[in-house]
């Protein structure tokens, strides 16, 4: 089965007029997230693996901030995948696994919420969790020191503003595939980015104001 | 699509992106990957296993759905249900049957066999009554005996052998093709018997020539299965009008060999001419 990367696509975008990357999927052709799940559906573990891989990181910062509670990040998280392992026969490449992934997520998490509602409790994000080992200790505090402040930003905006942030940052989705993620018009997924963008900004600049007139 | 990435771009602060990307960097815990890669493992082993009973049982239920099929019309066949009627015109006779059962391929052969079984039993009956020829015992003595015997006994003779040649009654039945098939076999057998009583009369007295009424003796077993096929010309009551011409019809009935038949009419002549005396 043909295959197409982003390098591919890039080339092409390239070849055609304006220069912009086109997300237009070529006649006949399967891209290369959507392969892997194709092939893991005929038995290919490792394919799985892969595509794991991928979107394993991502897809957990999106929980994780999303619910604010790292023991239902957790859940959801290994709720989401077990649903992707179960739907692997069903599956078709109708459209992009991402937006298939992320779409699971949302309705995983907003499930777990209604299950849950007594017991969301903001438990907060452990700012040290997993810190990048090739960091110096310095680097390491200010980044979580920084990170908290994202959190802390993150957990001041609504929901529906932090969902259409964190669908737009972790999982790369273009507008419409979050407004049909959401279940609301693309004006409506605008609005909340922007609204969200301009919070977590004053949000994530006080701080370095506050440098500034300290120092 | 350039025009949605312009607004997404427009939408969220590029900075607040990137300072986003830069601090968000959480890995997913170890536990969890383990977790997830497992169960990925464990369905793609299930489906092994299912694939590998499915390689066999599908095709063994199809088969089984298909011979459970066949079965099904094959037992509906059986059953009566497409089974023809069975037509009653085309059985036959119940008197045809018990003929073949002692018939072969010459019929005649065995079918002759009774009528000669009952001109011997009739032999048998008649030494007794003639004490002369106890030791004849052919159909011959046994025809020139009852020539003298008891009109009665004739009579009862007579049915003795028509009853031997003619087969038994036939039951009733409803189908006239089929009494007028039975009618016809029946006579066709009679005629087979005559021919071959005529034939076994031939031989024997061509191996032992003998007296008139040796000759004159199967002749009467003949006319006695000749009875059966057509009635003899008995004398008309014209001619029983007449003494005379009644006492020429019954010899003209014993020269031809009907000699059963002429001492029956020789009786009733008796009867009712008791004084004639018939010429010499």
């Amino acid at each position: 089965m043909a295959t197409v990367t982003l390098e591919m696509l890039r080339l092409q975008a390239s070849l055609s007029p304006g220069g912009n990357v086109t997300y237009a999927r070529p006649m006949g052709v399967t891209p290369e997230d959507s392969a892997l799940m194709l092939r893991y559906r005929d038995g290919d573990i490792e394919a799985f693996e892969t595509l794991y891989r991928r979107h394993n990181d991502s897809l957990y910062r999106y929980l994780l901030r999303l619910s604010l509670n790292q023991d239902a990040a957790d859940d959801v998280f290994q709720e989401v995948w077990g649903k992707i392992i179960k739907a692997r026969h069903r599956y078709r490449p109708t459209a992009k696994f991402t937006t298939f992934l992320y779409r699971v997520a949302h309705n995983c998490f907003i499930d777990y919420v209604r299950r849950n509602k007594r017991h969301m409790v903001s438990s907060g994000i452990d700012p040290d969790c997993s810190p990048d080992p090739g960091d110096q200790p310095d680097l390491q505090a200010e980044k979580s020191f920084a990170r908290q402040r994202l959190d802390a930003a993150l957990a001041t905006i609504p929901d529906e503003q932090r969902d259409a942030f964190l669908l737009h940052e972790e999982a790369g989705l273009s507008i419409d595939a979050i407004a049909g993620i959401t279940g609301v018009k693309r004006e409506a997924v605008k609005s909340r980015l922007r609204y969200a963008s301009k919070k977590l900004k004053a949000a994530l600049a006080e701080p370095a104001i506050r440098k500034e007139r300290s120092a | 699509m350039n025009q949605d990435n312009d607004q997404q771009k427009a939408a969220v602060d590029p900075q607040v992106s990137d300072q986003y990307e830069s601090l968000a960097g959480e890995k997913t815990p170890a536990h969890l990957d383990r977790a997830v890669l497992r169960e990925a493992t464990r369905a793609v082993r299930a489906d092994n296993r299912k694939g590998s009973f499915g390689a066999w049982f599908r095709p063994v239920a199809f088969m089984a759905t298909v011979g459970l099929t066949l079965a099904i019309i094959l037992d509906l066949s059986d059953t009566g249900i497409f089974k023809p009627v069975a037509d009653m015109s085309v059985e036959s006779a119940p008197t045809i049957q018990t003929a073949p059962e002692s018939a072969t391929d010459s019929a005649g052969r065995n079918s002759s066999q009774p009528a000669l079984s009952e001109i011997k039993r009739q032999e048998k009956l008649a030494p007794d009554q003639s004490k002369d020829n106890a030791g004849v015992t052919t159909p011959q003595a046994a025809a020139s005996e009852s020539r003298q015997a008891d009109p009665r006994q004739l009579q009862k003779m007579r049915v003795d052998a028509v009853r031997a040649v003619a087969p038994p009654p036939a039951e009733p039945v409803e189908d006239q093709a089929r009494l007028s098939n039975a009618f016809t076999v029946e006579t066709g057998i009679a005629e087979q018997r005559v021919q071959e009583v005529q034939a076994a009369i031939d031989a024997n007295l061509q191996s032992r020539p003998g007296t008139a009424d040796q000759v004159t003796a199967p002749q009467a077993a003949i006319a006695t299965e000749s009875h059966v096929l057509a009635t003899p010309p008995a004398c008309s009551n014209e001619q029983k009008s007449d003494v005379e011409e009644w006492w020429k019809c019954i010899q003209s009935l014993r020269q031809s060999g009907l000699a059963e038949v002429a001492d029956q009419e020789l009786v009733n002549f008796r009867e009712a001419f008791p004084d004639f005396v018939p010429p010499e």
